[in-house]
């Protein structure tokens, strides 16, 4: 805005990312975002935990083999195991020794393998909420860090335990002049994720919120899944056994909520920040809601995420980077 | 979570990892899927059809085979590149991406901004295309074998400028509706699939196996005949045969090399499937296959092309065709407008059904092309309005149609400017776009030498980090793309034909410079407006130290 029309309410901004799925890198950029963009509050509007394991196997000779990208990796000491296990991370996957007896036992018992995926993702949150913790702490610039739907309930309870990191989902929360309801459970998807809803139920709990909201207040609210229909929640179309309809020229199809989209045509708040679809980062409008999705590049490293600047009832600018 | 997670096996089947039910996680693309996209967009009939017309023609000297391989040769690396890059970097912008991190975010732009220029006015071309090679071939060989006249008239419409800019605006305004609307866009997508097997069956396969299997003599006398029923004296067969003038000259290696110009026009195009990554990176066998697997797929069916045509159908005929495309009046013969290929196998076949299947696969190639560029330059468009290079508004998603109506409305737009000024302009031939597309790879070649220095963790972390002699294999394989690019410059510089030769055609070549040394600028300017509005475009992609 030119310096002769510089409105007298001053400017709150916010940084929105979504969908890091365990990349250590884009968390780390994500904590740093604050300074970085000089921005009021940092929100990760949910799915803060990774895909796969990917086991680092010991050898007879005391070497650890790990087999991903299409490529089979050796390291013979600790500095390259080291190497390799950040490389692993870098993807997004998180990397684990062990040895082909228990390797054995992992792959032919689905009880244990859970167990193993909860204990490992659950060490991971804790870094990363002790990261956020010590490296924000006195700076005045908020944190929110809220579950998604391929986030199991322990990462919620692990995010709460934050002290300048806060989980903010299934509450009304102040963020700066204005308020702020959060839930990360989005509508059923063909993986089967841990938190799942049919659109009616997930309808009820969102409006259940907005019983806790200011009314005549300017509202964000964060909502992991898109409303349907908007461009901003198109996914490639898949079969049930999850292959990809037409290959390489796939059809994009709308997977969004169609309950969010009711209740944000209800409720018309200034201001929808959503996630969920990678593929399908945007703004759209509903109404007098700008909804956002930032999209997700997390396996690259690159941290895409959106700046916004509100001021009043009014968002003012939307800048979407790739940090 | 209990009970939810699965041992994982493959991409690339030499995979050992766990995954539990997570979104996102879909089977990966396989690489015949994506072969078969990037077949598509390189148009590997078209390049045929000129290839035999023009390269018998005006390439005087040239061997069209050995030119094919030289230009697969000199093209290749620049494939390897893009399934280097788009393994290590997938789903992420492709040129546009790798050029504005790596190098600079104006080069970026510098780059994308020619590409995309270049892309519409490829757009220009093949609407224009539709009618000349697309439907007026089908009316004309449905007429001949009915023996219906007023299907001949019609023909002759699109054979017209007035019929081809019709059926060019029509066929630009129609993709745009089609894609403006989820279930349109839906639609075209499955329609894609089917039309490429007719593509592929009806304008490769079938002419090679028609012209395999035809001996010329018996091949000429049809060709006679289908000239004498629309219209034409007799003798038609050599009559392009004179007009060809083809000499048949012993091979010169200078004018073989010149002659790559038309060969590149496919093998340097295919590689679409690099804006579409994966969740889970690619394996390097997957990306390998579907872009330079491609390549050799489409080289082979360029050399069986040129093998069959040349000895069956004769070289002086298709030297014909090619003087007529440039002028020369053959009308007398019958034939009002050249015949393709495509048409000289419908006629070989001499049957109805058989020739419409041909002529229908090569209308297909430009019914296809036209809304998968204007996909293509969305998603420039889209990219470029996301890191404020361009107004907000024009990634806009209209409320009632769910579609990016702006963008849309622009893209036409410039569309249709484009088909006014090729179909009015018949000296603006196809290749005249190369070398502006070529600019671009140049810039993603740097983008590759530099990629594992400037980008060393996702460098790192990629299926593509090995090093030979301490030098990361992806930067030698850029080097040889920026040699295989600056020689194919060099052809394009110096091709007399080219339509971006030095000593004809300065202005264009000034063209193709201009417009990303315009981006360049641009981004500046643009920088500094957005300054005033407390907008910092430079955030777009500067990284955040995650340390």
């Amino acid at each position: 805005m030119p310096f002769w029309n510089r409105s007298p309410t001053p400017r709150y901004s916010l940084f929105y990312v979504a969908d890091l799925h365990g990349s250590e890198k884009c968390f780390r950029k994500f904590v740093n975002a604050g300074k970085f963009y000089r921005v009021d509050a940092l929100i990760l509007g949910g799915d803060v935990t990774g895909k796969a394991l990917v086991p680092l196997v010991r050898l007879e000779d005391g070497s650890y083999e790990a087999r991903f990208l299409g490529r089979t990796e050796i390291a013979r000491d600790e500095k390259e195991l080291v190497t390799l296990e950040g490389q692993i991370r870098f993807n997004g996957f998180y990397p684990f020794r062990t040895d082909s007896e228990e390797l054995g036992q992992l792959a032919a018992d689905p009880v244990r393998r859970e167990e193993h995926f909860q204990r490992v993702i659950s060490a991971a949150v804790r870094q990363w909420v002790a990261l956020a913790d010590e490296r924000l702490q006195g700076t005045g610039v908020a944190c929110l860090v809220m579950p998604g739907n391929d986030d199991g309930e322990f990462v919620g309870e692990i995010l709460s335990e934050g002290r300048t990191l806060i989980n903010p989902e299934g509450r009304t929360i102040e963020l700066g002049p204005y308020q702020m309801l959060s839930y990360g459970w989005s509508n059923i998807t063909p993986w089967n994720s841990p938190r799942e809803l049919p659109e009616d139920q997930l309808e009820a709990r969102i409006e259940a919120l907005t019983s806790d909201l200011e009314s005549g207040r300017p509202t964000i609210y964060n909502l992991h899944v898109p409303p349907y229909g908007t461009r901003i929640d198109d996914a490639p179309e898949i079969r049930e056994d999850l292959s990809l309809v037409g290959g390489s020229s796939a059809t994009m199809v709308p997977v969004g909520s169609t309950a969010v989209r009711r209740v944000l045509e209800r409720h018309a708040p200034m201001l929808g920040l959503h996630g969920h679809i990678h593929e399908s980062r945007g703004s759209a409008r509903l109404g007098p809601t700008v909804c956002l999705n930032p999209g997700s590049d997390y396996n690259t490293g690159i941290l895409k995420g959106v700046i916004v600047r509100l001021r009043g009832s009014d968002v003012e600018d939307v800048q979407f980077v790739a940090a | 979570m209990s009970g939810s997670s699965v041992p994982g096996q493959a991409p690339g089947g030499n995979e050992r990892f766990f995954t539990r039910q997570a979104t996102g996680l879909v089977r990966e693309v396989s690489w015949v899927d994506a072969a078969i996209y990037n077949l598509i967009w390189s148009s590997v009939p078209l390049s045929i059809a000129f290839i035999l017309a023009f390269g018998t023609a005006f390439y005087v000297g040239g061997n069209l085979m050995i030119a094919t391989v030289i230009a697969f040769v000199l093209a290749l690396p620049c494939a390897v590149l893009y399934a280097v890059l788009s393994a290590a970097v997938p789903r992420s912008g492709g040129d546009y991406t790798w050029v504005s991190r790596t190098l600079h975010p104006s080069l970026g732009f510098a780059s994308n901004l020619g590409f995309s220029f270049w892309a519409t006015f490829f757009i220009g071309i093949y609407a224009v295309y539709l009618g000349f090679y697309g439907i007026g071939p089908v009316l004309r060989v449905a007429a001949v074998y009915t023996g219906n006249s007023s299907i001949l008239s019609a023909s002759d419409f699109f054979f017209s400028t007035g019929g081809v800019v019709t059926t060019g605006a029509v066929l630009v305004v129609l993709s745009a509706l089609v894609l403006s609307f989820g279930r349109g866009l839906r639609g075209f997508m499955r329609f894609q699939r089917w039309a490429f097997v007719v593509w592929l069956i009806g304008s490769v396969l079938l002419p090679i196996a028609i012209f395999a299997l035809a001996d010329q003599n018996s091949f000429k006398a049809n060709f006679d005949n289908y000239a004498q029923k629309l219209g034409g004296t007799p003798g038609a067969y050599d009559a392009y045969v004179a007009a060809g003038q083809y000499a048949g000259a012993a091979m010169d290696l200078g004018a073989t090399f010149l002659t790559v110009t038309l060969a590149y026009y496919t093998l340097g195009f295919i590689f679409q499937s690099a804006y579409f990554g994966g969740e889970i990176k690619q394996g390097k066998r997957n990306t390998l296959l579907s872009i330079p697997g491609a390549q050799v797929i489409a080289v082979l069916m360029i050399l069986a092309s040129i093998a069959v045509f040349l000895s069956n159908a004769g070289a002086g005929l298709l030297a014909g065709t090619g003087a007529q495309l440039f002028g020369t009046d053959l009308s007398a013969t019958g034939f009002t407008f050249a015949p393709l290929y495509t048409e000289l196998a419908a006629i070989a076949s001499g049957n109805l059904l058989v020739g419409l299947f041909i002529t229908v696969g090569m209308l297909l190639l430009f019914i296809l092309f036209v809304p998968q560029t204007m996909i293509l330059l969305s998603r420039n468009l889209f990219a470029w309005s996301f890191d404020r290079l361009m107004p907000d508004r024009i990634a806009e998603v209209n409320e009632r149609t769910h579609s990016p109506i702006n963008a849309m409305i622009v893209i036409v737009v410039l569309s249709l400017i484009s088909v006014a000024i090729v179909a009015t302009n018949q000296n603006l031939t196809f290749i005249v776009g190369l070398f502006g597309l070529t600019v671009t790879y140049l810039f993603v070649s740097v983008a590759g030498i530099f990629f594992p220095y400037r980008q060393r963790d996702t460098f790192e972390a990629s299926p593509y980090n090995a090093r030979v002699g301490g030098v990361p294999v992806v930067s030698i394989i850029g080097v040889l793309s920026l040699i295989g690019m600056a020689l194919i410059s060099y052809v394009l510089l110096n091709d007399q034909n080219s339509g971006t030769a030095l000593g004809v055609n300065p202005e264009r070549v000034a063209l193709a410079l201009a417009v990303p040394t315009i981006g360049f600028v641009a981004y500046f300017i643009i920088k500094a407006i957005q300054k005033t509005r407390g907008v910092n475009i430079d955030l777009a992609y500067r990284e955040i130290p995650p340390e």
